[in-house]
């Protein structure tokens, strides 16, 4: 084979994997760098303390009456920190139903995670929104949440949004599901 | 071998598109089209796209001249930015050609008129130094309508970009302005319009504005208008060279230099210099004051004192004669900056410059018209009225850091000793009472602090809350230092339903007072609950208080018990302090802070009762998340406060790095990161009208009309926010991000507090931290 043969496949290469990069959203590694994720396109990342360790926040758009805002909440429970709930405690206890705000669940189902399985299922519930503002409308609230263990310890990654805007966010969640990378296990 | 070079290639390049995710196939469909009806572009932006050859349709979008292309919402803002740098750069170019045609320094009153013409229609382009540098061509009253526009800023993507909130909305398009751009616009025959439907869903949802900013980058690639690139090989030619010195004559600052005035004689760069006369004279030194009066000025000059000493430096060297630049110096220097000047004019040998009040406008120098094409970054202060200060380093005092006080722990003795001779009356002394009791350290003995060192009023009236649904504090502080605060409590909700045919019944938590719907520009719905002249049906015991008051309408207005109004006091009373520490300025934190303070009240208060009865169905609600399920009770309050209707949200302010690179930033930006801040505040609040305003309408409490009506008046408010905006101080402006830096300091230690008192507390009952 040529050497400019070589040359142009090696050019070729470039230029289909530049297209392939070329896409719009935005990688992002958590503080303590335990996982990496890719955000949605005009997503906002933000991280906090709480008292299994910490949170990440990724805040997305309004929902369009202004009473709630559309975001993504990641949570790691440590089975090593004090006041630990196993896994199969607090799916029952996520999956409670609720006479006050007519909360009921989905069924648990399996999706892919970015290396794992993840065990996934549906919230609804209503809510007075906004809460410390008025007019506060009683809303539908939706949430998917994903369950990814690591062991005994586990995430929960929860996309809520009012039930109105929730189908416009499915995928947006299931590609977010697939970007989760865990590091470092 | 070549063409099985080339079918190799074609078939590496058809497994390589298919094996592209869907989306990226489809052209970028995650992005969406720009929609001018969805995100109002200013007027200036749109005539400025009209005028390039954009079709602005009246379904809002956007399309490109030449091959028709629509433009996406990732594009808009390279775009706009590329065709305001070339009317910049244009209008710089016409008045360096009428300067380099005049020659002799002096402007005819024709030339005059031709280069104001000039200057106010790309004024709104124009950056804060050019708008410097052309200030002489007017009078302040002109200055001031004309710079009612702000400056072409480019704002600060790093802070911008990390705020779903960040900019304040542009002004919406006043009615009928669609049609008229319709109007002008060519017929749309050869563009290729897609329809509304075709678009991505994503266009129908309102959309963060902190996409527009993170997406600059993916437009690098995309051909999109005429770019001042494509501009630059002819307007660089016109922009000449720094001549070489030739002579050996006496170094002065440097002096004008006349561009070859048709565009195509300049093409060679031929440059002449201006004509050089002798060294002039030493002189008696002039104040700089006195050379920067335009005298050929044919309206009223702007007075001396407002005149900045910068540019009373450019003008000084600008009307002095020309120099022979010095032989050892080589070229002439490039950059023309107003220090430079002034010290080169009094350090160097020779005489000081011959300053010629006639002369002040008769020079733009091809320097400082580089130095104007540079300048682009600078945030203008214009738009928010701030007298122009001189250059230079600014020196503000450090800012100071703090730390929490010691908590000084109240004793329900002394407490109850100060409640005897309190100004209070009956019930705030029950509330009180009950924060004493079963209030939690430390917030108990924050707010007992309050309440003892300040003496704030507490009023429990509905019609004091405005928007508030549970609780409001007010602040102000007195001439002499001293603070004076108001808690207003709501006393009851005022419920109201309406059912949307047979499908769906709106519930709604209505506000009481008059003020909030003047505000929203809405008339109060006609609820009978809200008329404080209907008779009640009947008066019962229910989930929203034991004297509801049930109207024939259907609509309830309740009563809150003593002891959910406890933890609304113990809630106002942690906001005051917060106002008075500077951590107000940090929603979600404060919230946190004072929801754990009232959380942890009604918890000892139902471990005491047995019974969460003594909430109402929505709070009781919060509790038993926060109770059960802590994780998704902040989860819910972070993504409820960053709502635009609670208009609470500044991501600057959640993480410690980026508030505290926020606030030292706006520091020494003072005072203009202060006007800024108060313009972005109000347009928050605007918003977050609107938004309640849509949510009424939307559960059908206010026709369609009347919201119209209250929206275009809340559109009008926000289009004048920053001509009304009123310049903050220096002073004020040091203080309150002082006072914010002290907040900064101290959230930290205050969330650790919290966090410890909820963990203490579950750890002593047993409730274990489940998702």
């Amino acid at each position: 084979m040529s050497r400019k043969f070589k040359l142009m496949i090696a050019a070729l290469f470039v230029a289909v994997s530049s297209f392939a990069d070329s896409g719009d959203s935005t990688d992002y590694v958590s503080p303590w760098r335990d996982f990496s994720c890719t955000l949605p396109k005009g997503w906002v990342a933000f991280s906090e303390k709480d008292q299994m360790g910490y949170v990440v926040h990724i805040l997305g758009p309004d929902d369009p009456t202004g009473v709630y805002r559309t975001g993504i909440d990641i949570h790691w429970f440590d089975s090593s920190k004090p006041g630990f709930v196993p896994l199969t405690k607090a799916v029952e206890g996520m999956r409670a139903s609720d006479s006050l705000t007519q909360r009921s669940a989905t069924l648990l189902r399996v999706v892919r995670g970015a290396d794992t399985f993840a065990r996934m299922f549906e919230i609804n519930e209503n809510r007075w929104l906004p809460s410390e503002r008025l007019p506060s409308i009683k809303k539908h609230l939706h949430s998917y949440v994903a369950i990814l263990p690591r062991g005994k310890s586990y995430w929960i990654i929860t996309l809520s949004s009012t039930r109105s805007v929730y189908l416009d966010y499915r995928d947006t969640f299931i590609d977010f599901l697939r970007s989760f990378n865990p590091m470092g296990y | 071998m070549r063409q099985l070079f080339l079918a190799f290639i074609f078939l590496w390049n058809q497994a390589a598109f298919a094996a592209l995710p869907l989306d990226t196939r489809l052209n970028n469909s995650a992005d969406p089209f720009y929609n001018v009806k969805n995100n109002p572009l200013p007027k200036t932006v749109l005539h400025l796209l009209m005028d390039n050859h954009y079709f602005v349709h009246s379904d809002g979008s956007i399309w490109s001249p030449g091959r028709g292309e629509e433009i996406r919402k990732s594009q808009i803002r390279v775009l706009i930015r590329r065709l305001k740098s070339t009317e910049r750069l244009k209008a710089l170019l016409k008045i360096d050609l009428i300067l380099s045609e005049n020659g002799s320094g002096h402007l005819t009153p024709d030339e005059l008129k031709k280069a104001r013409q000039i200057l106010k229609g790309a004024w709104p382009f124009f950056t804060m130094d050019n708008r410097k540098h052309f200030s002489r061509y007017f009078s302040k009253e002109e200055l001031y309508s004309l710079n009612l526009t702000p400056p072409d800023e480019d704002a600060d993507p790093d802070l911008l970009s990390q705020s779903p909130l960040g900019a304040p909305p542009p002004p919406p398009l006043p009615s009928g302005f669609m049609s008229q751009i319709e109007a002008a616009s060519p017929p749309l025959a050869s563009v290729p319009k897609s329809g509304a439907d075709a678009r991505p869903s994503a266009l129908a949802a309102p959309q963060n504005p902190a996409s527009l900013m993170a997406a600059s980058s993916v437009v690098q690639n995309a051909p999109l208008a005429p770019s001042p690139a494509s501009f630059l090989p002819q307007f660089q030619a016109l922009i000449p060279t720094p001549v070489p010195s030739q002579s050996q004559t006496p170094v002065l600052p440097p002096a004008p230099v006349a561009v070859s005035a048709s565009p195509k004689a300049a093409l060679p760069a031929v440059v002449k210099a201006a004509p050089s006369p002798a060294p002039s004279l030493p002189q008696a030194p002039v104040a700089p004051a006195v050379a920067a009066a335009p005298a050929v000025m044919p309206s009223p000059a702007p007075s001396a004192a407002v005149v900045p000493a910068s540019v009373a430096a450019v003008s000084r060297v600008l009307s002095s004669p020309a120099p022979s630049p010095k032989s050892d110096e080589g070229a002439r220097p490039s950059a023309l900056t107003a220090p430079a000047i002034a010290a080169s004019a009094s350090t160097k040998k020779g005489a000081p410059p011959v300053l010629k009040s006639s002369n002040v406008v008769s020079g733009m120098t091809v320097d400082s018209i580089r130095q104007a094409l540079s300048a682009s970054s600078v945030i203008g202060d214009h738009a928010y009225g701030i007298a122009k200060k001189p250059k230079g380093p600014k020196t503000f005092p450090p800012l100071k850091s703090y730390s929490l006080p010691p908590l000084s722990v109240v004793s329900s003795a002394d407490f109850e000793k100060f409640l005897l001779n309190a100004p209070y009356s009956g019930d705030p002394k029950g509330l009180l009472r009950i924060i004493d009791t079963y209030g939690q350290e430390p917030f108990r003995s924050r707010a007992l602090n309050i309440v003892m060192n300040l003496t704030p009023a507490i009023v429990i009236d509905s019609d004091q809350m405005e928007m508030e649904a549970h609780q409001k504090a007010f602040v102000s502080q007195k001439a002499e230092g001293r603070f004076e605060a108001t808690v207003a409590l709501n006393s009851g909700p005022v419920l109201a339903s309406k059912r949307e045919f047979i499908f769906e019944d709106w519930k709604a938590m209505l506000p009481v007072s008059s003020s909030a719907y003047q505000t929203m520009g809405l008339p109060a719905p006609s609820v009978e609950a809200l008329d404080l002249s209907a008779r009640p049906d009947k008066v019962e015991s229910g989930s929203w208080g034991t004297k509801t008051q049930i109207y024939s309408d259907g609509s309830e207005r309740g009563n809150y018990s003593s002891f959910e109004m406890a933890g609304f006091l113990l809630h106002g009373l942690l906001e005051v302090e917060a106002q008075i520490e500077g951590w107000s300025a940090f929603p979600y934190q404060e919230e946190s802070y004072a929801y754990s303070a009232q959380m942890l009240l009604y918890a000892q208060i139902k471990d005491g009762a047995k019974t969460e009865d003594f909430l109402d169905p929505q709070m009781r609600a919060l509790f038993e998340d926060w109770l059960k399920h802590p994780a998704r009770f902040h989860d819910f309050l972070i993504h409820s406060l960053a709502s635009g209707q609670n208009a609470l949200w500044d991501l600057r302010h959640i993480e410690t790095s980026r508030r505290d690179y926020f606030i030292r930033k706006s520091y020494v930006s003072c005072p203009k990161s202060l006007a800024k801040e108060e313009v972005l505040e109000k347009s928050q609040r605007l918003d977050s009208m609107k938004k309640g305003a849509m949510s009424l309408a939307k559960a059908h409490f206010a026709s369609e009309s009347d919201f119209e009506k209250a929206l275009s008046n809340l559109d009008f408010q926000a289009s004048g926010i920053e001509s009304h905006q009123k310049a903050p101080s220096l002073e004020d402006c040091l203080a309150y991000w002082q006072k914010e830096f002290m907040g900064s300091n101290i959230l930290n230690d205050l969330m650790d507090e919290a966090a410890t008192a909820e963990k203490n507390f579950r750890a002593k009952i047993g409730v274990p931290y489940v998702p």
